[in-house]
């Protein structure tokens, strides 16, 4: 392991021109604060530019429990400071801002917030990914304390009781299959009066006991008062109205990657997520992503953060190999 | 005694993780809390790269903590989700089952789905009279071969809980067990330290060299070189827990292609060439070895066993129609 050792003779931190860092990581979640603690411990002149949402997803998460080292679990809000004030104790310089674009042609690369211009020699691109949302009343409210997007993370939160999962794809049915060995009764709503996920997914569903289905029908509200106690229903063909009881609500209407800002600079798979290789790396070099940006399938914190650091170690390589892309 | 069907034999694991550093842990962790029956076999705390490192500063979220703390903490937290752990060692296994089986020093385990986890400290030589005296006084397992050795002198190469713990097994068994630490102090727990120091049967001797094994057909002793010179000591075994920096893949014995150096090669969700099998952390080639790397894809081959096991497939969409 090489974590307890500082890397060999570790150069002084870079003299850069003026306003030229030799990184810029774009995003303060899990996967951005942990490449800054890694560029940050290599010495690496690193800003951080957070984003509307310091600690991203799980700024907005109320008890992490699978994130492994901490055996009592932690709220969400406390391990998003302790990574922000670990990036900052390695040097890491942290400023609440948002990106409004880039230009990944011309290097050094160019990154425009609301407040400055930056320029860096390279960037890690760790914006995240945010669940689609209904947009109905209550949903904001509870979300992380009761609506998740998550069933890996929270459906061990929800042992003999009763959940709705909103959503009709692969995602839904898969992750809905998956909350039946927690939960008494999964109950999906759907909008359209069949699914749209694969054939051996849907005769799976059909086959659980412990699924129940309800067509043709939208979500219109969370309903609860300090906790999730149902959600209320409209049919769709009849217009009917009707409340279904539940201590949560699993929402899998799909995903967003943050990446409109780099269509056309960035290779992008048909969901719009960064493709990036086993390093991290994307389709212009310097530029690398980390965290759920370039993840569809696995959307784990540690995860993000393992990623996170792997970007910055290999910023770090590259840095060393390429010593004329900045200014030494 | 492979006929032989232990207690644990009967037991079927969802899934069986070897190695518990930080890959191991987390892949248990994540694991148990996905609902799956998850056992790790481990050969105990200090045993891993881990395990060793003194501090660990940049594992996000954790301040600067001892190696030893992290693993703890993250064997901790997935046992509050349901996971075993069993110090033991694996000496081989089949991975052409279904289950799975791992042969193990105290029995037989039983597994649906395997992750290896089992770093990069193995060995990458032997020394003189090794090889050649294996099976014939030279051992790696204790609890396997203990009792061939009651009433005589034997020895111990190591200095970590593995072979502090083997030490403590074959004591009682031997009249005397010699152990031998290649290092000036002890890399075990202090409360194994000092089991060990005060045991009776036990001699401990630091710095000590082992150079070669000496026996004709059977192991007589050991040529040994200390800070005291170098001297000959009689033993009918020796138990061998010495660590290198290679991957520790022997007791694979050929089921999964091996990269350059034993490494071992995975695809994206961390399979090896046999489907249910997976392997995380530094026993991969061209790993970063790094603790939150090593954690990460523990998660990630839990989660991808989890899918296997339950046909939870990947969202590709329409590969069935």
């Amino acid at each position: 392991m090489l974590d307890f050792k500082l890397a060999p003779s570790q150069p002084e931190a870079r003299p850069s021109e003026e306003g030229v860092y030799d990184l810029i990581i774009l995003g303060g979640g899990p996967a951005g604060l942990t490449a800054a603690i890694y560029a940050g411990r290599a010495r690496i002149p690193t800003l951080v530019v957070t984003g509307s949402l310091p600690g991203g997803q799980l700024a907005n998460t109320d008890r992490v429990e699978n994130f492994p080292g901490f055996p009592e679990g932690i709220d969400g809000s406390d391990l998003a400071q302790r990574f922000v004030a670990q990036a900052e104790r390695f040097g890491a310089q942290i400023v609440h801002d948002s990106v409004t674009g880039v230009d990944l042609s011309v290097q050094p690369f160019v990154v425009r917030t609301y407040a400055a211009t930056y320029r860096a020699h390279t960037l890690i691109i760790a914006m995240g990914a945010v669940p689609r949302r209904l947009g109905v009343p209550g949903e904001d409210r509870f979300f992380g304390r009761g609506v998740s997007a998550c069933a890996t993370c929270d459906g061990f939160f929800y042992r003999d009781k009763r959940v709705v999962v909103v959503g009709g794809g692969d995602s839904a049915i898969i992750e809905g299959l998956y909350l039946t060995r927690f939960a008494r009764e999964v109950v999906v709503v759907h909008r359209r009066d069949q699914l749209r996920a694969t054939q051996i997914h849907q005769e799976r569903a059909f086959a659980n006991p412990r699924m129940r289905f309800v067509w043709d029908s939208v979500v219109e509200e969370i309903l609860g008062d300090k906790t999730v106690t149902g959600v209320r229903v409209r049919n769709l063909k009849t217009g009917e109205t009707s409340v279904i009881e539940a201590d949560g609500v699993f929402i899998y209407i799909g995903m967003e990657p943050q990446t409109e800002l780099f269509r056309g600079q960035l290779e992008l798979d048909e969901r719009g997520y960064i493709v990036t290789d086993r390093r991290q790396r994307t389709s212009v070099p310097g530029v690398y992503a980390a965290g759920d940006i370039q993840d569809p399938l696995y959307r784990q914190l540690v995860v993000a953060a393992g990623t996170g650091a792997v970007a910055a170690m290999e910023v770090e390589k590259y840095l060393e190999m390429y010593p004329q892309n900045h200014q030494g | 005694m492979i006929g032989e069907v232990s207690l644990l034999g009967m037991l079927v694991y969802d899934l069986i993780i070897i190695g518990g550093g930080p890959a191991g842990a987390t892949a248990a962790l994540y694991g148990a809390r996905t609902g799956l029956k998850t056992l790790v076999i481990d050969k105990g705390l200090t045993a891993g790269a881990a395990g060793k490192a003194g501090q660990i500063a940049n594992f996000p979220g954790l301040g600067p903590l001892s190696g030893t703390d992290l693993v703890r903490r993250i064997r901790e937290q997935a046992v509050s989700f349901g996971a075993e752990f069993v110090t033991d060692k694996v000496l081989r296994m089949d991975l052409s089952t279904d289950p799975r089986q791992v042969w193990a020093g105290q029995g037989v385990y039983r597994g649906r789905a395997i992750i290896i986890a089992t770093g990069s400290m193995g060995r990458s030589y032997h020394l003189p009279g090794e090889e050649r005296l294996v099976g014939r006084g030279v051992s790696y397992c204790a609890t396997c071969d203990a009792a061939f050795f009651r009433g005589q002198e034997v020895a111990v190469l190591g200095n970590n809980d593995e072979a502090v713990e083997e030490a403590l097994t074959l004591a009682r068994f031997a009249a005397r067990v010699h152990f031998l630490s290649p290092t000036s102090d002890l890399h075990a727990s202090p409360e194994l330290a000092q089991e060990l120091t005060a045991h009776p049967k036990a001699a401990l001797r630091f710095s000590a060299q082992v150079k070669e094994i000496l026996g004709d057909g059977q192991v007589e002793g050991l040529r040994v070189v200390s800070p005291e010179g170098e001297e000959f000591l009689p033993v009918a075994g020796v138990f061998v827990y010495l660590q290198g920096n290679v991957p520790v893949t022997d007791f694979l014995e050929g089921q999964l292609p091996l990269g350059e150096g034993g490494c071992l090669l995975v695809d994206e969700n961390f399979q090896t060439a046999v489907p249910g099998v997976f392997a995380v952390g530094d026993v991969l080639c061209r790993h970063l070895k790094q603790a939150v790397v090593a954690a990460a894809e523990g998660a990630v081959a839990a989660i991808a066993a989890d899918r296997y096991l339950h046909g939870r497939t990947q969202l590709r969409p329409d590969w069935s129609r």
